[in-house]
């Protein structure tokens, strides 16, 4: 739909400056929100009329008109590594002994409603207590808190079996990864991050990382 | 051409209704269907300058559709799939319900459109049976994606592109005889879960059962070209046991089922199947 001027003036109008100004109005009015009719049909849009990205080093972050890609890595050789057992701390024996992957968390700033695809991966060391259970290694998505868990994918430790010697079935190490999919998020600040639990002693954490794909169009 | 190109006023002009007139109705002129590249600057259009489809990210312009499936009952249950003696006996990874993505209305993958599948499995438990023939070693699971692009009624699920059935008879002559399955080329959307791990000890043979209560992680990746495809459903299956093959004169590597293994006590017990799909614009 084209703009229509407020006031057309005829030849015996006098020139008044509240037309004036309506007409104006109605101008800066029509620019804030362009009707689709106005606009040419077929495509016209190049590459240099898109806003380009940026890229943020820091969280290895890049950021478009049409979303936000970006992920990390860590692992031993660059001196990352952490536990996931609840022992020795006050999480153990407790129902939900969730602990916070360092450096995973993200806080998603949504501008526009948007839809998070999102992959995750660690390297669990799991072994066993040595006792008649075998324990597990469960990482998983949590947003808003970590007492919110999503996508979960879980490892087990296997017992090393002494009595028989088959190294074969002293494998504990495992590799998880997992995806998760977040429609819907209307604007708003969204926080969300790696969390494991482990029901074992020794479980250490040798690498990890996570990837996010925010579309936004 | 769309820009507003009129004289301005000068010292000395007479201001006159058919002046006015003229300055808005020139701008009436310009945005009737005619505001193109003419019009905006360079880096002029940014997200907040975009109409996008209201509360939905899904507006066609990078993102066409985005789906999820999860159904799991935990662990220590589940549903049991065994190793079949005859080919051909895939099964749906089937909980219940929500172990599909749907789309009623069907959804239109066009050229250049990708799509984009995830899904990760979690396997509660695998009873292994001992086994001696060589052929017979390194045994595992095949789980791949199917899709229906027939209707909604989902009453005819094919493989996707680039996958097999397992289902191709090859009678090469050599042991194992009459045997069915297919190269691992057409293997695009296969994930493969290991049954057991044989090894020799001693001269002995052992068989060690995978370890269970563990998730496997699988994906598919296309990207449409041609005419346009319009998917209604997506699904995963499973069969077994395969066992991977290749001999001096089979020279095509492939995952075969014996036809003739009458061992029907291996089994896999699967209790969550978590699956993702994504169709974006390819460009």
């Amino acid at each position: 739909m084209a703009y229509t001027p407020t006031k057309v003036w005829s030849a015996s109008d006098a020139i008044d400056a509240q037309d004036m100004l309506d007409n104006l109005d109605g101008i800066k009015n029509y620019l804030n929100k362009i009707p689709d009719a106005a606009l040419a049909s077929g495509q016209w849009v190049n590459t240099n009329h898109i806003m380009k990205g940026f890229y943020e080093p820091t969280i290895n972050c890049a950021t478009f008109v049409s979303g936000v890609v970006g992920g990390k890595v860590f692992n031993y050789n660059n001196t990352d590594y952490t536990y996931a057992t609840g022992y020795n701390t006050l999480r153990k024996g407790t129902a939900s002994p969730y602990v916070h992957v360092p450096k995973s968390a993200i806080d998603f700033e949504i501008t526009s409603p948007s839809t998070i695809l999102y992959h995750y991966w660690m390297c669990p060391l799991t072994p066993n207590n040595d006792d008649a259970s075998l324990g597990h290694t469960d990482i998983f998505i949590w947003k808003g808190n970590i007492s919110n868990p999503q996508s979960i994918t879980r490892a087990r430790s296997v017992e090393e079996d002494v009595a028989t010697a088959h190294l074969a079935e002293w494998e504990n190490i495992y590799f998880l990864s997992g995806t998760h999919l977040v429609t819907g998020l209307s604007v708003g600040t969204y926080h969300m991050g790696l969390g494991a639990l482990s029901t074992t002693a020794k479980t250490s954490v040798i690498a990890w990382g996570y990837s996010a794909q925010v579309f936004c169009m | 051409m769309s820009i507003v190109d009129n004289a301005s006023a000068i010292r000395g002009d007479i201001i006159t209704t058919t002046y006015l007139n003229d300055k808005f109705t020139d701008i009436t002129t310009v945005t009737t269907s005619q505001i193109d590249d003419d019009n905006v600057r360079s880096e002029g259009i940014d997200r907040t300058t975009l109409k996008l489809n209201g509360l939905s990210t899904n507006a066609g312009i990078i993102l066409i559709d985005a789906q999820q499936s999860s159904n799991g009952v935990g662990p220590g249950s589940g549903t049991v799939y065994a190793n079949t003696s005859n080919h051909g006996q895939q099964a749906e990874l089937n909980h219940g319900s929500g172990t599909r993505i749907t789309w009623a209305a069907g959804q239109a993958l066009q050229n250049t459109d990708l799509l984009r599948v995830y899904w990760h499995v979690y396997v509660d438990s695998f009873n292994a049976e001992a086994r001696t023939e060589p052929y017979r070693q390194h045994p595992c699971w095949l789980v791949w994606l199917q899709w229906d692009i027939t209707s909604n009624a989902l009453a005819n699920w094919t493989e996707v592109p680039g996958q097999a059935a397992f289902n191709t008879f090859y009678a090469d002559g050599v042991a194992p005889l009459d045997a069915y399955g297919s190269p691992i080329s057409s293997t695009s959307g296969t994930m493969t879960i290991p049954h057991c791990t044989q090894f020799v000890d001693g001269g002995v043979v052992y068989d060690i059962s995978h370890p269970n209560s563990t998730y496997h992680r699988g994906y598919f990746y296309q990207n449409t070209t041609g005419s346009t495809i319009t998917i209604y459903g997506l699904r995963l299956v499973i069969d077994g046991l395969y066992f991977p093959w290749r001999t001096a004169t089979v020279t095509t590597n492939r995952f075969i089922h014996v036809y003739s293994d009458t061992v029907v006590t291996d089994d896999i017990t699967i209790a969550g199947c978590y699956m993702v799909s994504v169709i974006q614009r390819g460009q």
